[in-house]
């Protein structure tokens, strides 16, 4: 999911550069670049696509009024990651007892669909019911983790973040995040216990 | 090694982080003890899971959404610092453009004040109350008596969560080659939203699209007329411009859509406000159209169990993957108190999903 060439990182400069002027086309490239990333981490943060459609919009509105504050030589990627991770923190706050739903939601529209799933490409049926079942034993369980620990894992295991980048995105120690790190990955052990037949490999 | 160490050194190990010969001292450990084989075996399966969580795609108008919010900003920025004639019943909400026609046209003819027409809520068997975009025309009648004609009043359900549609085809008045000016009216009529624990947002847009459009995917190639939030009892008025030279063509499409959300994991529920006429509304959740995580469902269904005091008439279904059982129609007290208590929420959401239809009676 990340690029990371040298080449990237000067078309990124000039693209934030572009929008410090106002210029909304330079915004859109950087909407493309990262909306990917940052819509999957809002829903694996949030567990709704609702939620996730409502800080990921947030947060790139966001960077965009505060573009004149970022440093050109700083990581954008870790700014913004840090603007997403804030946001559903800040909305934590003010909401009342989250209650975790699995994320088998679904939703069906009259005309355009709310995005789908992506299945995993599995022959037989049987296998597509083991595939759905792992898939979903290690969903729910990262959803059953507590905020903080659920960001780190999302934030290292599915945006590729480095134990540095994380530190500076959750604002804690960098010795804090691995262990941190490593408790939520022995928690989720534990949480994967009783299904652990599927993931026989 | 002892066990302690080893696994201390799991996540460094699969990280590829670690030195050389700690490495070959923790495998070696791990070959030797069982236990820590075990742990380890564990350890590695739920790191291999992570790496293959699955990746969602991103909804189609997302970037459209987002780009479209931020353009808005920008100009009500650029607009505030400037000043507008006002003219009675007109506020200017849309782009510079219609700005400059309206203002001429203002001057050629008075607008009428806007009658805004609350429509009740209809019943059918799926109603969540009504959000209702009304198109009235208005055209110059003689100087000193303006008429009003309502040439299209067009009432929307909301049914579902979500985005809505509603597509219009508008025919300006060719013959007599004059602008039109449309007042596109968007209200939220009738409804009742416990507010502490679920509330709605409803966004709303909309666009002047090209009469060769087909339908809401062409949006991109229409112009944003207005984006906005509809509040209870604060109806906005959208004038729309249409004339021969921004539009050429027999008929122009006007689409509004509008979005109800869920908030967290509360239902939206619109209970129809009652009426004098009618004894008795339908409303439920409509089972065949929404699947909602059964947890939050469950949770839901106690709170409004709770908070309305009215008698609830629930069906319900439970869907396990090869049967459906249908837990009978009963209050919804009942049916949360004999079938979905003694299942068990972990039951409930290990095994499959429950679907329900609520229907309620006001009392005679």
């Amino acid at each position: 999911m990340r690029a990371n060439s040298r080449t990237t990182h000067h078309d990124e400069s000039a693209l934030i550069e572009r929008c410090k002027q106002g210029d909304l086309s330079a915004f859109d490239d950087l909407v493309r670049r990262y909306e990917r990333q940052v819509y999957n981490f809002a829903y694996r943060m949030t567990g709704n696509y609702d939620d996730a459609n409502d800080i990921a919009s947030e947060a790139f509105i966001k960077v965009f009024n505060s573009i004149h504050s970022f440093r050109g030589d700083a990581n954008f990627s870790t700014w913004l990651f840090r603007i997403v991770t804030n946001l559903y923190l800040d909305g934590r706050k003010k909401s009342k007892a989250h209650i975790n739903v699995p994320l088998d939601e679904y939703i069906e529209l009259e005309e355009n669909s709310v995005a789908r799933q992506i299945e995993d490409p599995s022959p037989g049926p049987l296998e597509q019911v083991e595939a759905d079942e792992r898939r979903l034993a290690i969903e729910r369980a990262i959803n059953s983790l507590p905020d903080y620990q659920r960001i780190m894992i999302l934030l290292y295991h599915t945006q590729g973040q480095s134990y540095e980048e994380i530190a500076e995105i959750v604002g804690l120690p960098i010795g804090t995040v691995k262990s941190r790190l490593n408790r939520a990955r022995l928690a989720l052990k534990d949480k994967l216990a009783p299904a652990r037949e599927l993931f026989d490999l | 090694m002892d066990c302690a160490s080893a696994k201390e050194l799991f996540s460094d190990y699969l990280e590829g982080n670690i030195e050389h010969n700690q490495s070959a001292l923790m495998r070696k450990h791990v070959e030797e003890c069982d236990s820590c084989k075990r742990e380890y075996d564990a350890f590695k399966q739920t790191w291999s899971a992570l790496g293959a969580v699955s990746e969602v795609s991103v909804p189609v108008n997302f970037r459209h959404d987002v780009l479209m919010r931020m353009a808005r900003l920008q100009h009500e920025r650029n607009q505030s610092a400037k000043h507008f004639a006002r003219r009675s019943g007109y506020t200017p909400l849309v782009r510079p453009l219609f700005v400059a026609r309206a203002a001429a046209l203002a001057c050629a003819f008075a607008l009428m004040a806007v009658v805004v027409i609350n429509l009740p809520p209809t019943r059918d068997g799926v109603n969540t109350g009504s959000f209702a975009p009304s198109i009235e025309t208005l055209t110059p009648g003689s100087s000193d008596t303006p008429s009003l004609q309502a040439v299209r009043e067009q009432q929307w359900k909301s049914r579902r969560l979500g985005r809505n549609t509603l597509w219009v085809d508008i025919h300006p008045d060719r013959r007599k080659n004059r602008a039109t000016l449309y007042r596109v009216t968007l209200s939220i009529n009738n409804y009742a939203i416990p507010e502490e624990q679920i509330t709605a947002r409803i966004g709303a847009e909309v666009y002047l699209l090209p009469p060769d459009s087909f339908g809401p995917k062409d949006v991109d190639r229409g112009n944003l007329v207005w984006a906005g939030n509809i509040i209870k009892d604060s109806p906005v008025v959208v004038p729309v411009l249409v004339d021969e030279s921004s539009n050429p063509g027999d008929s122009i499409n006007l689409l509004v859509q509008w979005t109800f959300r869920q908030r967290k994991f509360a239902y939206v529920l619109f209970i129809p406000a009652q009426t004098a006429s009618q004894r008795s509304l339908d409303f439920s959740i409509s089972s065949t159209t929404m699947r909602i995580a059964t947890y939050g469902l469950y949770a839901t269904l106690r709170n409004i169990a709770q908070d309305y005091g009215v008698p609830l008439v629930a069906n319900a279904y439970l869907e396990e993957s090869s049967s459906i059982t249908d837990l009978g129609q009963r209050s919804l007290d009942a049916v949360l108190r004999d079938t979905l208590d003694p299942l068990g929420l972990d039951y409930l959401y290990s095994h499959g999903v429950v679907y329900v239809d609520l229907k309620y009676e006001i009392p005679s």
